[in-house]
């Protein structure tokens, strides 16, 4: 305990050491690091907003530009922008039914019915106070636990994941507000579409037809942005002007006492599922925003309330995300290893500047180390105080004719989808699941399934074979090992739970006929 | 404040480009292609050339990533480009076995693109987990003749270049091991340091930090010469493997119509950029080395690569990732 306060000392002595800068011809003294912090958290926090633009293709394009920072200026920018951007992303989930972020779809489908109620502005603050307790607890467990956390990651071979992404799924049914049968349909089509592209064991194309841009498979910014964000417009579209009028009442901005107690609990178990899920390779904050929408629904007191605006529909999700974006630096910093795109771009950023990340790290780079531990902590503050008095600027967004508003919504779509990978076919392909998801719509079907399908179909498919390739193709490999054992047998008890209330009405359906 | 500069950099050197027919090359920025995503190794050596060549030639070199399909869409980009060598890609040994891994064939190495100049090579390393019972690759052998295709080894992708070595390497060996493909290096290293698997085939770089740490052990280099970052471990050739030899080289190059004193002039710039301490210290830190050559010899090796890998790939029947 005693060398972690003296850690985080190092580390806050680092954040808010002064230098000398010449801005604009005049020799001034600042804390680079925190006005770094704060340029990070800022840009982070408007791409977040603009749907699709997320922080992969703006680290990327601002990689080269902050060439000339120090090494922890720069980190602490890069993370800034990483962390903000998961912050932003719940703005324009909750005012438009747009997900920022990937990691923002799950918190559309609560969100987005308290804005409809007028109560936009109590949506946006709950997001902005859970992300910031969820940011503190992910900071404080990076800070205590990353290297024994670290080793977690190594426990989990082929077969925990496979047996991980099985119970994701199974939680993703009892995840849609919608019903049973067409939610499984929802995500048997989701993996479907995972299948395109070219496979990783046999390195064979499959359903490419030919065009290399499909040889890496349906992008899951694509899928999204249709099915969420164009679907939506045309929705809207059909409505003529009588789109719903949010301004009637925006309502207040902060939540009542009822609402804080309401926001509790499903706060803490986003947090601590969140932090959790965040070390493990591979859409670590997708998955926990999932997993915690999936939790709160099975054990809150308000299930009823699940998909018409529940405050803990939100609060849970965006816990989640940002305690596990928190998290994901653990396996970046104490080993070395990327757990997905935006850390792998942090090695690259680090490896330019000489520092080899890893275990070594925290020994010979301890200010480094330490540093970027504390800003983020600090940066986490910075995007409260910055965001609160933002909200009321972000509500009054609604009151901007629709008119105006749809096509700002379909640029800015059209301009995220295109930076992921700089192919004018993904931006056509969301267009195409833009019409797929209007159908979706109409028939009444809902895309948080379709998605989750899509990025687990191809994960699953990808670790189990590689479990059967490792075992000499006997199943039993998903059966002998403890951690995997554990996920499946959790999995069945989800499936039981799941199956009672069905076989309960199907029960009463039966009886009420005689 | 360094950012604003080198923004208005750009912008004012994008506007003072006039199209005159007297202007020396270069007269605009120069943009580099790159197959990869960024933070990437290949990415990285892109960015440490491109800001030193920038200086070189007194035009700012942008990197842009077009990651994808093994490389194809950046090359495929390349040669639509203008072939005013304006546009470069920084190409790798994927330029070499595409032109095979792929049915049928996205582009021809030899003809569709130019050669102009190579810039370094990082050497494959196959690495063992610190508690394996192979101490070295005899060993390895050994018990690979004892269980034909008893043992597993994890490389980044089908087809990858680690791969295409160990295969080479396997066959020269007379010995049968299983492949199990990831998706990029970094996950294969946390399988095979976690005991999923004893055998990894990766790039130098990547497993540098874990051999630092013990948790790793590198049973041979891939290089014709011991690695200056691990002189400890012998070479294949020195493990009585001689001639599979396997090497990631990066090397730039341009659409095939670029004319030829352009490329003169961007391969003696290049020459210039990896010869400073600057390009070959970052060079060293990621385990490899430059390699100063002409642009014929690029062209060659390029050549004599898609011929290697044409008849592997034919013989083992292998596809891409």
């Amino acid at each position: 305990m005693e060398t972690m306060f003296a850690n985080l000392g190092v580390g806050l002595s680092a954040v808010l050491a002064i230098e000398p800068v010449t801005l604009l011809g005049h020799a001034l003294s600042l804390p680079m690091n925190l006005v770094y912090c704060m340029i990070g958290a800022m840009i982070g926090t408007l791409i977040g907003v603009l749907p699709g633009l997320g922080p992969v293709a703006t680290i990327a394009m601002l990689l080269p530009a902050t060439f000339t920072l120090p090494p922890l200026g720069r980190l602490i920018m890069l993370s800034g922008i990483y962390y903000g951007a998961q912050y932003g992303g719940s703005t324009t989930a909750i005012l438009v039914n747009l997900p920022g972020e990937t990691s923002s779809v799950v918190t559309c489908i609560d969100g987005y019915q308290m804005a409809r109620r007028g109560r936009a502005g109590v949506a946006l603050t709950t997001a902005a106070l859970g992300s910031f307790f969820a940011g503190c607890v992910g900071t404080l467990l990076l800070a205590a636990f990353a290297p024994p956390l670290a080793d977690l990651a190594f426990r989990f071979g082929p077969a925990e994941y496979s047996s991980l992404i099985v119970l994701g799924l199974f939680g993703a049914v009892a995840l849609s507000s919608g019903a049973l049968l067409k939610s499984i349909a929802m995500i048997c089509l989701g993996l479907l579409l995972g299948i395109v592209g070219t496979d990783v064991n046999t390195g064979v194309s499959r359903f490419a037809f030919g065009i290399p841009e499909l040889d890496d498979g349906i992008g899951f910014v694509v899928v999204a942005m249709g099915v969420f964000g164009f679907a939506e417009v045309i929705g809207n579209l059909e409505e003529k002007e009588s789109r719903e009028i949010f301004t009637k009442a925006v309502g207040g901005m902060f939540p009542s006492g009822a609402d804080f107690k309401r926001m509790i609990a499903p706060v803490l178990r986003g947090t601590a599922l969140g932090s959790a899920l965040g070390i493990l390779p591979g859409g670590g904050a997708v998955l926990a925003s999932f997993g915690a929408y999936a939790l709160e629904k099975k054990v809150s007191r308000n299930r009823a309330e699940f998909g018409q605006g529940a405050i803990e529909g939100v609060a849970a999700p965006e816990s989640a995300n940002n305690a596990a974006a928190q998290t994901s630096f653990i396996p970046m910093l104490t080993l070395g290893l990327p757990p997905n795109a935006v850390m792998a771009l942090m090695v690259g950023a680090m490896t330019i500047h000489n520092i080899q990340p890893g275990p070594l790290v925290m020994s010979t780079n301890p200010r480094l180390f330490w540093g970027l531990i504390v800003s983020m902590w600090v940066g986490n503050l910075m995007l409260v105080v910055l965001n609160l008095p933002l909200i009321g600027i972000w509500v009054r967004l609604l009151t901007v004719p629709y008119r105006f508003l749809y096509p700002a919504i379909l640029v800015f779509c059209c301009i995220g989808v295109y930076t992921v990978s700089y192919s004018t076919l993904d931006v056509l392909l969301t267009a195409a699941f833009g019409l797929l998801g209007y159908v979706f719509v109409k028939l009444g079907c809902e895309g948080a399934p379709l998605l989750l399908g899509l990025v687990l179909g191809p994960m699953l498919e990808e670790y189990s074979r590689r479990a059967l390739l490792l075992s000499d193709g006997h199943f039993s490999v998903f059966f002998t090992r403890p951690i995997s054992l554990s996920l499946l047998l959790v999995t069945a008890a989800l499936g039981i739970v799941v199956a009672l209330p069905a076989i309960k009405s199907k029960r009463q359906e039966a009886f009420h006929e005689e | 404040m360094k950012i604003a500069r080198l923004m208005l950099t750009v912008c004012l050197a994008a506007l003072a480009a006039p199209p005159a027919l007297a202007q020396t090359f270069p007269a605009k920025p120069i943009k580099v292609f790159v197959g990869y995503s960024p933070g990437g190794a290949v990415d990285i050596v892109a960015r440490t050339v491109g800001q030193k060549l920038s200086t070189g030639i007194g035009q700012p070199v942008i990197v842009e990533n077009k990651p994808g399909a093994g490389t194809n869409i950046a090359v495929r980009a390349l040669i639509d480009s203008p072939p005013d060598g304006y546009t470069l890609m920084l190409s790798a040994n994927a330029l070499a076995a595409n032109a095979s891994l792929y049915q049928p064939a996205p582009f021809d190495p030899d003809k569709d693109v130019a050669p102009v100049a190579l810039v370094g090579r990082v050497p494959v390393v196959i690495a063992t987990s610190a508690g394996s019972p192979y101490a070295n690759l005899a060993a390895l052998v050994a018990a690979a003749k004892a269980a034909p295709g008893g043992i597993h080894f994890a490389t980044p992708g089908n087809g990858s270049t680690p791969h295409l070595a160990v295969e080479l390497f396997a066959r020269a060996a007379g010995i049968s091991l299983v492949h199990v493909p990831y998706r990029g290096g970094s996950q294969a290293i946390i399988d095979v340091i976690g005991g999923q698997l004893p055998l990894v085939a990766v790039n130098a770089l990547e497993v540098l930090p874990h051999v630092k740490t013990g948790k790793l052990r590198v049973l041979a280099v891939m290089s014709p010469a011991r690695s200056a970052i691990m002189p400890d471990v012998p070479t294949i050739a020195e493990s009585g493997y001689p001639g599979f030899e396997a090497s990631v080289w990066y090397g730039f190059i341009a659409p095939a119509a670029t004319p030829k004193p352009v490329i003169a002039r961007l391969h003696q710039e290049i020459q210039k950029a990896i010869a400073s301490q600057e390009v070959r210290e970052r060079m060293a830190s990621v385990g490899g080395d430059v390699t100063p050559g002409s642009t014929e010899q690029f062209g060659a090796l390029i050549h004599s690569e898609r011929a290697r890998y044409e008849k592997l790939i034919r013989e083992a029947k292998l596809k891409p990732d």
